[in-house]
């Protein structure tokens, strides 16, 4: 079969439009969590993935839709639980990572869980999507587009300096918040695709390439999204080609994006 | 005519959580002073600029601006739009903002804000503040290519491009060098001969603060003392 013929086919053609929506919008989000210090978050979401797959085993539905819960519930807490016991977002991340992970361990052990089933949400399958997940994805994206259109002053001055925004007025607090959400939900949809383990090829990746060749968040914003199709999109091609798993190439993919990336900007610095 | 006043403190305590920083801080300062704070480190300087913009919240005591008492949320906001705020140089982000967008942040709240995009008249006035600091070269340069100095004249731009009548000014010549150092007090010293602006100055430094500011105080163990006064 040549990329033709796999296009003709729909299972290719979800895969492909979950692909580009989700390059292109959820990636942006990619920019926020690499400049408000959330790397450690990213992490506690994994986890929490890993226990809401563990309760929803226990409780007798799928664990995708368990972790999905779980990252929903903490994506609304973390913030706010920052907050009120005043610990950095960071520090906070940490508490719901280890948690999470513990209270997963003991759920195994204790209802006598198979810890291998849950574990499978740790690899993605972007040919597994349903057209409800389609529309997940390309909700998120659209939502995630606008409010970077719509509050893109406000998120650029939270993220430039949350002290100084604060001193002007901006409600840094919610819109720290905000985002917070909107990175859970992100991290969520994409562990459909791609798994847990390579979410960061997803999500970050795009991000990084963006931020070594842009001058201004709305560039940064631009080139994340464009990096973004370039590794999911041009990663899934490469893996129907090449006959891979569709994460590992996606992955590979967003690699390859941040190499390039910084190789155009050495060459840059030169001219 | 007695001017009317800028910031004025009654009996004041504020701090973070249980830990009491400033302890009964009296402060009035007139539209158009200026005034210097000295103090070593942890003496409650930056602790004193946060309970002006309304940022941490005051246990006893009064803090009122331009006459108004800042009580509720609403008062806080609106003291915010009236006050420039320069903070305390921090190395930058990794964030890519150019130098015209980081100071057309100062005008937020005042020229544009929720679902209001800057105006041309916003946008023209941050070219007229960069050429008045120095920086109309570097519009649009990346501010993480900026050296420590001209970060500072950023800042500085910043707060002015605001149209307000208050300054806080945080450490502004600490970690810069020399030249910047003369450069920044020239700007300042400008702008308290125009006396349209009450500048606040914090510094450890007491003959920057000598050289611009009407009066100085030293703020220790939580309390405010006169140390010089050029308008006696």
């Amino acid at each position: 079969m040549n990329l033709i013929d796999f296009l003709m086919v729909p299972l290719f053609q979800k895969a492909f439009l979950g692909a580009f929506l989700s390059g292109v919008g959820l990636s942006l989000l990619g920019v926020v969590i690499l400049n408000l210090n959330l790397t450690t978050i990213r992490f506690a979401l994994m986890h929490i993935a890993l226990l809401g797959a563990a309760v929803g085993m226990v409780l007798g539905f799928s664990p995708l839709a368990g972790a999905m819960v779980g990252i929903v519930l903490a994506s609304f807490l973390l913030g706010p639980v920052g907050d009120y016991l005043k610990m950095d977002t960071g520090v906070s991340g940490t508490l719901f990572m280890t948690g999470s992970l513990g209270l997963a361990f003991i759920l195994f052990y204790k209802a006598g869980v198979p810890a291998m089933d849950a574990f499978a949400l740790f690899t993605g399958n972007v040919l597994a999507l349903q057209s409800s997940d389609l529309w997940a994805i390309g909700g998120l994206a659209a939502i995630i587009i606008s409010v970077f259109i719509i509050f893109y002053r406000e998120i650029q001055m939270t993220l430039y300096n949350p002290e100084l925004a604060e001193a002007l007025g901006v409600p840094v607090r919610k819109i720290r918040n905000g985002l917070l959400l909107l990175t859970g939900l992100a991290i969520g949809i994409n562990i459909r695709m791609v798994g847990a383990l390579l979410i960061d090829a997803a999500v970050l990746l795009p991000a990084v390439a963006a931020l070594t060749v842009s001058r201004s968040l709305k560039a940064a914003l631009f080139w994340s999204a464009f990096f973004g199709i370039f590794s999911q999109v041009g990663g899934l091609i490469a893996s129907m080609i090449l006959d891979l798993p569709s994460g590992a190439s996606i992955t590979m993919t967003a690699v390859l994006g941040v190499c390039l990336a910084g190789i155009f900007n050495r060459i840059l610095k030169r001219v | 005519m007695a001017r009317e006043l800028g910031i004025e403190l009654h009996n004041l305590v504020a701090g973070y959580n249980h830990n009491q920083v400033l302890k009964g801080i009296d402060l009035k300062v007139k539209q158009g002073e200026a005034v210097g704070i000295a103090g070593l480190n942890g003496a409650g300087k930056t602790t004193l600029f946060k309970v002006m913009l309304g940022l941490i919240p005051v246990t006893e005591g009064r803090v009122s601006v331009l006459g108004r008492d800042l009580r509720t949320g609403i008062d806080r906001a609106w003291a915010r739009r009236e006050i420039g705020y320069v903070p305390q140089q921090t190395t930058p982000g990794k964030l890519p903002v150019s130098v015209h967008d980081a100071v057309l942040m100062g005008k937020w709240g005042k020229g544009y804000g929720f679902f209001r995009k800057p105006q041309h008249s916003d946008h023209e006035a941050v070219g007229a503040t960069l050429k008045r600091v120095g920086l109309a070269d570097l519009e649009w340069q990346d501010c993480r290519k900026l050296s420590g100095g001209e970060q500072q004249k950023v800042s500085l731009a910043r707060a002015l491009v605001r149209d307000a009548v208050i300054l806080l000014l945080d450490e502004p010549t600490t970690y810069l060098d020399r030249n910047f150092q003369i450069e920044i007090l020239e700007l300042l010293k400008e702008i308290r001969n125009e006396g349209q602006l009450t500048l606040i100055t914090i510094s450890h430094d007491p003959a920057h603060l000598k050289a611009i500011s009407d009066r100085i105080y030293q703020l220790d163990q939580g309390s405010l003392q006169v140390v010089n006064d050029e308008s006696d």
